[in-house]
């Protein structure tokens, strides 16, 4: 196809489509100043202890706040950020982690290890008054292992564990555990998301909900003053509002556009396409408290009968990766073998549902309607239907979705997205398949497996081995396991957002954005 | 003829004359013909992927290029007629039996139970119609059938407002009367001598609504709340086709344009019918 | 049995005002009493708006009213609705407007056995007792099969005459029977009741703004005005000397004997007394023809008159009744 068409051209064709959502863009782009990004949505609090959304629990939170550690996604191990540095006692339950001298929020309150230890502890005391309603803060900070917080002196702040737990440095990049202003706090109490202040590479300059937030670049940020002056994060939900946008100019960076339209926008002038690691993981989750499900040859003929080559291809155009098993290639705990775990064999698993005299075994399986997850659905409801299942998709709204998905009455197969807001190996194991969660409860029912006692040892044991090559072999050795002992889930692909980037900009951190996350404070004019 | 809200949202066509006056019924015409005819003359299983390739362009073989599955386009919209037709004239029927008998039952008989009849058909007219089918939709799930029983739904108050004022139209007249005075009841009133003479209008007016829950029913299947997929739904395939539209825009421009010739030509067919009613 | 065939007491209709639940009513027939005589024609006369047409649906309980209605000793407004429609039968109605009171969509032959079904004829007879019909009030029987637009006014009318006849009434109401036909078949069509009514022994009221037209025909006469009877009693006495100034009004602008000329008078002067005619929104509080009334006096404006006996016979509503002599 003719790829000489210019981004002005571009847009000029596609204009009719989309006016209403180009149109009430102002003409931020293209200062060298200011950079414009695109938001699925935004409400406009900015709340960190609960679930908003992704616009304002994600993406603005992650380009205005900061927490002690952060995740660049170039380097497997977590980084120092408002802590610059950290020991962790012997027996790996103390950590001490030390303010970095002169930081202060955006409203000018100096950081110390008390500003730290009150964001702490409004994560984990019920009755402080700001606390949020639904406040989750405290179980994505490690729960009841948590036994408490402490500063030795004005500049440490102390977490004190019951049990090792080598993700820790991982889990405090997450956004939800990012430090907040105590005078803001102080101020406006429950109100604290409407009027957030933390200490962000970028601080909050105006908010309209549903249209967009205005950032600007904060001097005193612990990695300097970021080059680009202003960041818009504009909402744009639709995609091909997105791409008329990118095309014209409108839009700097965007990791919202659909796979298939990635070698198109990439052959357009003025426009790249940053490679990103995939990061987001595919599941096909199989209840096994479903009659049918309860064999495990039946378990396997469905991992063996989804032709993940045609997900790879028609349902992203190519922008997808083989999996291993649980874990993607891109992070510590994978190795090569798991691939052998997740064949497509259409022959072998007609021979194993033959074997298991279940050929015409009826499946329901639930999706979402929107997004990838219809093509998804038909993919393998008709590689499914090849090796001898009878399978019909449900395409459900997101809420009835959830719903069902929880609720293991309710759904026998269900699709299951997992991105990774830090890298962690443990992040893939212990907030799905450990007994205590409702994941594997609910989702997969698979607690009712008598493998997994020793499933939940083997994720303990791996979790707590601080030594970084020791832990990575524990991993892949939990991955064989949960895979020939139990496959509660078969592995689909492993895939990335794609991230459109204008060429006006440089240094924007692709692997974040390709699985969610949002770090802005490295990107510049280009030349 | 009283206005609906089905007249005041439609735009206003050009009158046609002469032989062009066939043209539409014609399309309808052979439109129904395609829909009946789809098993037979579709080249191709329209769900099965026939190892074409993806997203192929138009050819002999596949004269409108294959899909994103790289299934048959033309099969997929021949197939996707016959569920277009089945909501739209489908629904439109329900809900002029639905519509209809609550219409007649509060034009007839009038009085507090007309009062009450017609405060609650405000009500449900106060709602966008889409809204009302998409309330329906969530509560039953998303299928064809329960597509259809949800623009039913959001027509029924249309027709009832419709049957109620032709009604009260006819029940002051007085062969009405006449048949009371012969001892007739209320029921033989609205079913034998009421109902006959209100019927032509009606059945006018719903051919016209037809075109507008044929758009209700490709709106509420662009949101997927239609049919299921890999099932053939023309609504469904405009979304389907939408994201694509960088780089293979006649994915989403052709099942968009079949249900727009269909839309129009019925809307003409009826505009022709009422102009024959004297509306 | 003997006395009236119909007794109305106090009969009042009240037509509500707009629509909704709960609201207010206007006056459409004034608390009336009124006999009619077994075998008698009364005739009911009256300008249009005078309420004549709706003394005649009330009587008939076609529309909601209040008061009692003694038809053949049974009060019937007080009946059920299964009560009622045995009862109907024995009393029918006859349209002004042939063109309205048939149903379209039905042929003639459907019409009348619809009818003669719900009075129980059985089905093999209904054909043969439908012919029979149609040929009494002179059509013949190829007019079963056909649709009311195959026909002409005056024959439509002989149609709504062999419905009414259908059910075998005691009691016909004709409101206004010709007065919507052509001037040639109006004669025709009044002997065909007149004949009717002989030969069945009916009862009959017939309803009219000619007062020439029914003084030939009736044996009493009721004269109508703003929705009160004001003067009834016999025929020849009304017609010779009226006792009600508005009686004797219609008498002066009846210039016998064609009767389309008298109607135009009589229009003519509905149209004139428009402007003076009372309104039914704020009804007068004296005797609503005072405004129209040369004999007028202050009483006639404080107090309304009821109906008194006369002494040439009848009764009258007036406080100076004419030819008291």
């Amino acid at each position: 196809m003719n790829t000489s068409i210019t981004r002005r051209q571009f847009a000029a064709l596609m204009g009719g489509t989309t006016v209403a959502s180009t149109l009430s863009l102002p003409a931020f782009a293209q200062d060298g100043k200011t950079l414009v990004f695109a938001l699925p949505g935004l409400v406009g609090n900015f709340e960190p202890h609960t679930w908003v959304g992704f616009g304002d629990t994600v993406h603005v939170m992650d380009t205005v706040a900061r927490g002690l550690t952060h995740m660049d996604f170039d380097n497997p191990l977590p980084q120092p950020a408002v802590a610059e540095s950290w020991t962790i006692s012997d027996d790996g339950t103390v950590y001490d982690f030390t303010i970095r001298p002169g930081l202060t929020f955006h409203d000018d309150t100096p950081i110390d290890a008390a500003a730290v230890k009150r964001t702490f502890d409004r994560m984990f005391d019920e009755t402080d008054p700001t606390r949020p309603d639904a406040s989750f803060a405290a179980d994505n900070l490690g729960g009841a292992n948590v036994k408490g917080f402490d500063t030795p002196d004005d500049m440490t702040f102390r977490i004190m564990l019951n049990a090792p737990d080598a993700a820790i440095l991982g889990r405090l990049t997450r956004p939800d555990m990012i430090i907040i202003s105590p005078t803001a706090l102080e101020q406006h109490g429950k109100e604290i998301g409407l009027n957030f202040v933390s200490c962000g590479p970028y601080k909050i300059s105006s908010v309209t909900p549903n249209e967009r937030a205005v950032l600007e670049a904060f001097d005193n940020f612990y990695g300097g003053k970021p080059a680009i002056e202003r960041v818009v994060m504009q909402v744009i939900p639709e995609p091909v509002a997105q791409m008329t946008s990118l095309a014209s100019g409108d839009l700097d960076v965007t990791n919202l556009i659909p796979h298939s339209n990635v070698d198109r926008l990439e052959a357009m002038p003025g426009i790249r396409i940053e490679q990103s690691a995939a990061f987001i993981s595919l599941t096909l989750a199989m209840n096994v408290e479903v009659e049918a499900l309860s064999n495990i040859n039946v378990r396997r003929a469905v991992s063996l009968a989804v032709d993940r080559q045609a997900i790879i291809d028609e349902v992203f155009f190519g922008k997808a990766e083989m999996p291993g098993y649980i874990t993607p290639a891109a992070e510590q705990g994978y190795a090569p073998e798991h691939m052998e775990l997740s064949r497509s064999d259409t022959e072998a698993a007609r021979a194993l549902l033959e074997e298991a005299g279940a050929v015409g075994t009826e499946l329901t399986l639930i999706s979402e309607n929107q997004g990838f997850w219809p093509r998804l659905g038909q993919v393998v409801e008709r590689s499914l239907n090849e090796a001898g299942f009878v399978v019909t998709v449900e395409y459900l709204d997101t809420g009835t979705f959830n719903a069902q998905l929880f609720d293991k009455t309710a759904h026998e197969l269900a699709f299951v997205q997992r991105s990774a807001f830090f890298p962690d190996p443990d992040g893939r194991f212990s907030p799905l398949y450990g007994s205590s969660t409702s994941a594997a409860q609910e989702i997969t029912a698979q607690t009712s497996l008598p493998e997994q006692a020793e499933l939940d040892a083997r994720i303990a044991a791996a979790n707590a081995e601080s030594d970084p090559e020791a832990r990575g072999r524990l991993y892949v050795e939990l991955n064989t396991f949960m895979a020939e002992q139990m496959m509660p889930v078969a592995a689909l692909v492993n895939t990335f957002l794609p991230v459109a980037v204008s060429d006006d900009i440089q240094g924007v951190n692709a692997n974040a954005l390709g699985t969610y996350r949002t770090f802005l404070e490295n990107a510049a004019p280009a030349n | 003829m009283p206005t609906t809200r089905a007249d005041q949202h439609r735009f206003r066509l050009p009158t046609l004359t002469g032989a062009l006056r066939l043209l539409p019924w014609l399309v309808v015409g052979l439109l129904i013909f395609a829909a009946i005819a789809a098993p037979l003359i579709a080249p191709y299983d329209p769900i099965k992927n026939v190892g074409s390739p993806m997203l192929a362009p138009f050819s002999p073989g596949h004269p409108f290029g294959t899909d994103g599955f790289g299934r048959d386009q033309f099969s997929r919209i021949l197939h996707g007629l016959g569920p277009m037709m089945f909501v739209s004239v489908g629904a439109v029927a329900l809900a002029v039996a639905v519509g209809g008998a609550v219409g007649l039952i509060s034009g007839v008989m009038g009085g507090w139970l007309d009062w009450m009849i017609m405060r609650a058909v405000d009500i449900l007219m106060s709602f966008p119609l889409i809204l009302a089918a998409i309330l329906v939709l969530v509560a039953l799930g998303a299928s064809t059938f329960n597509l259809m029983l949800a623009v039913a739904i959001s027509q029924i108050p249309i027709f009832a407002r419709l049957t109620r004022a032709l009604a009260a139209g006819e029940v002051v007249r007085d062969y009405v009367m006449a048949a009371r005075a012969s001892g007739f009841g209320m029921l033989h009133v609205m079913v034998s001598e009421v109902a006959p003479n209100i019927l032509r209008p009606l059945l006018v007016q719903a051919t016209s609504v037809v075109a507008v829950a044929a758009l209700t029913a490709a709106a509420l299947s662009y949101l997927g709340m239609g049919a299921r997929p890999p099932e053939p739904d023309l609504g469904y395939m405009v979304k389907e086709g939408q994201e694509l539209i960088f780089i293979a825009p006649e994915q989403t421009i052709l099942p968009g344009l079949v249900i727009a010739i269909f839309v129009l030509a019925i809307s003409f067919c009826g505009d022709q019918l009422n102009e024959r009613e004297g509306g | 049995m003997t006395g009236p065939l119909v007794q109305i007491e106090n009969l009042t209709v009240r037509y509500p005002l707009g629509g909704g639940l709960g609201a207010r009513g206007v006056l459409g027939l004034a608390p009336t009493n009124l006999e009619v005589q077994r075998g008698e024609l009364l005739a009911i006369v009256g300008e249009s708006g005078s309420g004549k047409t709706t003394l005649g649906r009330a009587m008939l309980r076609l529309i909601p009213a209040e008061g009692a209605i003694h038809f053949d000793g049974t009060e019937i407004i007080g009946l059920g609705r299964r009560e009622l429609a045995q009862m109907r039968s024995r009393m029918q109605m006859i349209f002004q407007d042939p063109y309205s009171s048939l149903n379209p969509q039905k042929t003639v032959g459907r019409t009348l056995s619809e009818v003669l079904a719900h009075v129980g004829i059985p089905r093999a007879e209904r054909r043969a007792r439908a012919e029979e019909l149609l040929s009494q009030v002179g059509l013949g029987a190829d007019a079963y099969p056909r649709l009311p637009r195959a026909f002409s006014g005056g024959q439509r009318q002989r149609i709504a005459i062999a419905r009414a006849l259908a059910t075998g009434p005691d009691l016909v109401v004709a409101d206004e029977p010709v007065s919507a036909l052509d001037v040639s078949v109006q004669a025709q069509v009044v002997n065909l009741l007149l004949d009717l009514k002989a030969e069945r022994g009916l009862t009959m009221v017939f309803i009219s703004h000619d007062l020439g037209l029914v003084s030939a025909i009736a044996d009493r006469i009721g004269v109508m005005y703003f929705g009160r009877l004001v003067e009834i009693g016999p025929a020849a006495r009304l017609s010779r000397s009226p006792a009600h100034p508005y009686t004797a009004l219609l008498n002066d602008s009846m210039p016998p004997p064609s009767v389309a000329a008298a109607r135009a008078t009589l229009e003519a002067a509905a149209q004139t007394g428009a402007v003076e005619l009372p309104s039914l929104m704020d009804p007068p509080r004296g005797c609503p023809f005072a405004p129209r009334c040369g004999h007028a006096s202050a009483s006639c404006r404080e107090t309304p008159p009821a109906l008194h006996p006369h002494p040439a016979g009848g009764l009258v509503a007036c406080h100076h009744p004419l030819n008291t002599d």
